[in-house]
């Protein structure tokens, strides 16, 4: 398992020894993490393609849609764009929604999980991710458990501003859609992972193949023992944070369950 | 893989805002007896209430109940979340 210093020195007693994750409650639980971006240089989710994977596991009481991932630039008259790995309870889907600037011209990567759904097991769901304006048909995609989903519904979507943006796990904005149940290992690559690769890292059964995969900007492992009190917030130190990404997650509510 | 993850046993009461502020978030949540919430703003409220009722909130808590909200009806996760998944109650969001 990862920990801090992930490329620099490993640092074994700074993460427990096993696996550890996320509780959401379905409340009003989630994560947080705020973006500083800018344009000219921190702008890497805005302005280039990525690749995000975590593994999830919801539970039995999911009965509505909920939000297991999101980032969202800070609201503003002009500035409404976001991105959201979504579950749809009824149709038992993961879609993945990116918009322009302005909130519109929605461009949707989707999976029908079937009976597989994720009130049932634990999965690690991918997602490709297009973000430049030059756009590359058909690579924005939803992976389950290595397998693939459709392709992406819809155009190129234009530039975000790359204004400061907020990272959420486990609600839309931190205030609807709230998701119930667990999350770990939250990584983000730069560009897009092919299906081979992300198959490596699902076959890998834990997350660990992770360090082995090139351009990681961003991985919060939750088995970082690392934790920090700002004030009433409690936030968890993230094992990797490249550029200006943050180096800690607040967990609002969410909890960190971890074997010693 | 596909071993399922266990779920943390948190309970929940619904308290109404004058007993929220007086609570103390500051408690170590490491130990038993402490709210998990960071702060009184983070507490989900009964934002679609009628004009008739109360300001309340729920608050979650691992262990025994804290002493100040010993007393209050507990509920499970389940049950809490029935009630915030009303389409209409004071519980919707807005």
């Amino acid at each position: 398992m990862l920990g801090n210093g992930l490329f620099s020195t490993y640092n074994p007693p700074a993460v427990w020894a096993d696996d550890s994750y996320l509780t959401f409650d379905g409340i009003n639980d989630f994560c947080q993490a705020t973006f500083t971006s800018t344009v000219d240089t921190n702008a890497i989710m805005v302005r280039d393609n990525f690749t995000l994977a975590l593994w999830v596991e919801g539970n039995q009481n999911i009965n509505g849609d909920v939000v297991i991932w999101e980032m969202r630039e800070s609201p503003s008259p002009s500035h409404t764009a976001y991105m959201q790995l979504w579950y749809d309870y009824s149709a038992a889907k993961l879609y993945f929604t990116r918009t322009d600037i302005n909130g519109a011209n929605e461009q949707r990567a989707e999976f029908d999980l079937g009976n597989d759904d994720i009130q049932t097991r634990r999965h690690m769901i991918a997602v490709t991710c297009i973000t430049t304006p030059g756009d590359v048909p058909g690579v924005s995609q939803i992976f389950v458990n290595g397998s693939a989903g459709s392709a992406k519904i819809g155009g190129a979507v234009g530039e975000w501003s790359g204004v400061a943006t907020k990272l959420y796990y486990g609600a839309q904005s931190g205030t609807s859609l709230y998701f119930t149940g667990h999350i770990n290992n939250i990584a983000i690559w730069r560009g897009v992972k092919d299906g081979a690769s992300i198959r490596d890292i699902y076959n890998e059964g834990e997350p660990k193949n992770e360090i082995n995969s090139g351009k990681l900007m961003f991985y919060h492992a939750v088995n970082e023992k690392d934790f920090l009190v700002s004030g009433s917030d409690i936030l968890q130190n993230v094992s990797l944070n490249e550029y200006d990404i943050p180096r800690s997650v607040l967990l609002s509510g969410a909890t960190v369950t971890h074997s010693p | 893989m596909s071993k399922h993850r266990k779920t943390p046993k948190y309970n929940y009461v619904i308290l109404d805002l004058k007993t929220i502020e007086a609570l103390d978030f500051s408690l170590k949540r490491s130990v038993d007896r402490v709210y998990l919430g960071k702060d009184k703003e983070s507490i989900r409220y009964n934002t679609n209430k009628f004009f008739f009722q109360k300001k309340k909130g729920i608050v979650k808590f691992r262990g025994k109940a804290p002493k100040e909200i010993e007393g209050y009806r507990q509920y499970s996760q389940s049950e809490i979340l029935k009630k915030t998944r009303s389409n209409w109650g004071q519980w919707k969001l807005n």
